[in-house]
């Protein structure tokens, strides 16, 4: 995996590649948005990491010229207003993923590894999920266990069809709020690991494998 | 204008008092025709004319003062304190009071703005570095002793609450400003409160804490996101003051949205302050939290142009919001 930073604050560029570089991803920085548009343009890149404010040409302009110019790769924008209007505005502009400065790396990490692996990512247009000896039949919304069926309310079958379609990566308790619950709002508690801990409980109970694992600090991770 | 007016009046009373002078002069008899005649002419064209005169200063004065409520209302509806009241007179009282009115304005806008930019600051100057500090702190926590690592893991923690806290500041002065409101669309709150209720109740069952709920068809006008923030808000006091196997009443009933649990409440003394951010009960101080959760709904609730009230359950604490028609 190959990602682009456009980042005209050098401390958050590079406290942002290190980052990647300790997680073993490449990652080239750019300082202004004229040469990260040309880097971007000329390089093959699997992510876009991209400031909102920057000198010579803002983010949202360089990412509705990139679009404009059938670049289809993903881009995370990165703002330090942080205000739920503005992320509207970025997403609007072609973004597909927004987060506020300042962040936990982790929450970067999670955010740029799931964006940067969903276009090649098989899950994405399957009817049928797979997770060990988990299935989720997408049409029938219907999930079995080693062939049973497990019985699961709508809001803890789409939980677990975001973990699966992104099984193998770590998913934010953010992430999670943002793409299973659809509001933008701060939950005040735990209420995130009440409901894995439910779903854990229907989807494991009476076998050995375990599935959804927590990883402290980040996030969860379903795996095979 | 005031000065015009008395003039009028005055005259028209001198006239007046002229004739009673004049008959009281000419006690025996009818005064001249002729005079007679001239004066009433005279004495009712000044009242004609006084009648005239106030019927067009008050017509004025209303549509001034009218004009005066009519910003300061759109002010307090958009919240944008760059309007301004039309100075068209500088001669009359009602002018001088636009312009101070207008003075008054500026400065609350100079205030806010400050306001505004201290805020700013608390996000560039605190917020930056304390994630920069709990950023490393977790990379010492990978390469740390065992006994060192949970140290740092707590620490960790600690810094993420504080910036959750000034998130949760910035947001209320956000909301304050009232520039969400171009967002405002017609939202159902059955559903609203549904989702509310469909993320917490697992929550309150962990705490052996029953909800039930009884809910209308009413809509409100507004931001579904701060809405649902605000119920979030109450619905997780009332789970976090309400004792183990407690209950929680939910009613939305023409759009009055009602939560009451069956907790300790809070005593009237408290019952206003609990909105004031960073407020916390004495009672209350050794439960999670901030003291910004109400502030953040009163803060929501004004912008809507609701109103909100809290009142005794028995036992318990009620808080009712009380939607208003779009
Ligand atoms: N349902 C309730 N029952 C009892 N006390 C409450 C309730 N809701 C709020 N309070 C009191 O109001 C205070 C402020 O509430 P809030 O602003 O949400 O802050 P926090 O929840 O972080 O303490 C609480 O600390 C508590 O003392
Ligand atoms: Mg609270």
């Amino acid at each position: 995996m190959r990602i682009l930073i456009i980042e005209d604050d050098r401390a958050v560029a590079d406290y942002i590649r290190n980052g990647f570089r300790e997680a073993g991803i490449v990652a080239d920085c750019a300082y202004d948005g004229k040469d990260g548009l040309h880097l971007a343009t000329s390089q093959t890149y699997d992510l876009l990491i991209v400031d909102r404010m920057l000198p010579e040409m803002d983010g949202i302009s360089l990412i509705k010229t990139l679009r404009g110019s059938g670049h289809t790769l993903p881009v995370l924008i990165l703002s330090a207003l942080g205000e739920i209007d503005d992320r509207v505005m970025g997403l609007r502009s072609g973004g597909d993923d927004y987060l506020v400065k300042p962040f936990a790396f982790a929450e970067l990490l999670a955010r740029a590894e799931v964006l940067a692996r969903r276009k090649t990512n098989p899950q994405a247009s399957q009817t049928v999920l797979k997770i060990a000896d988990l299935e989720m039949d997408m049409l029938a919304r219907k999930v079995t266990r080693a062939g049973k069926p497990v019985e699961l309310q709508t809001r803890e079958f789409r939980l677990l069809e975001y973990l699966v379609r992104n099984k193998g990566q770590v998913v934010t308790r953010t992430m999670l709020l943002e793409n299973v619950w659809d509001y933008h709002f701060d939950p005040q508690t735990n209420v995130i690991d009440v409901h894995i801990s439910r779903l854990r409980g229907k989807i494991n109970a009476g076998h050995k494998i375990q599935l959804i694992r927590t990883v402290r600090g980040a996030g969860y991770i379903i795996e095979d | 204008m005031a000065l015009l007016f008395t003039t009028l009046l005055g005259l028209s009373v001198g006239i007046l008092f002229y004739f009673g002078y004049y008959f009281a002069q000419n006690g025996q008899g009818l005064p001249n025709q002729e005079v007679m005649l001239w004066l009433t002419a005279l004495g009712i064209a000044f009242m004609v004319l006084v009648i005239l005169t106030s019927f067009a200063i008050s017509t004025f004065v209303v549509g001034r003062t009218g004009h005066i409520a009519a910003i300061a209302k759109s002010i307090m509806d958009t919240g944008d304190l760059s309007q301004r009241i039309s100075v068209d007179s500088r001669w009359d009282d009602l002018g001088y009071m636009a312009e101070t009115l207008n003075q008054l304005l500026a400065r609350i806008e100079e205030l806010m703005h400050g306001v505004k930019n201290v805020s700013d600051n608390i996000a560039h100057d605190l917020r930056t570095p304390l994630t920069r500090l709990r950023n490393n702190l977790e990379i010492l926590q990978k390469s740390a002793h065992p006994d060192t690592s949970a140290l740092c893991e707590s620490m960790v923690g600690e810094a993420d609450r504080l910036l959750a806290t000034f998130s949760a500041l910035l947001r209320i002065t956000y909301i304050e400003t009232g520039r969400q409101r171009h967002k405002f669309l017609n939202t159902p709150l059955n559903a609203l409160i549904r989702d509310v209720l469909e993320m917490y109740e697992p929550v309150a069952e962990e705490k052996g804490i029953k909800i039930s709920a009884q809910l209308d068809n009413s809509a409100c006008h507004g931001d579904r996101d701060l809405l649902f923030q605000a119920f979030v808000n109450l619905l997780d006091n009332a789970i976090k003051f309400t004792p183990a196997g407690g209950m929680i009443q939910i009613t939305l009933d023409d759009k009055n949205v009602s939560i009451a649990d069956s907790g300790p409440g809070v005593d009237m003394a408290d019952r206003e302050k609990i909105f004031e951010r960073f407020y916390r009960a004495e009672s209350s101080r050794n439960t999670d939290g901030n003291g910004l959760g109400l502030a953040l709904v009163a803060a929501v609730v004004k912008l809507h142009g609701a109103s909100i009230t809290v009142a005794d359950a028995r036992p318990g604490l009620r808080v009712t919001i009380a939607f208003r028609d779009a």
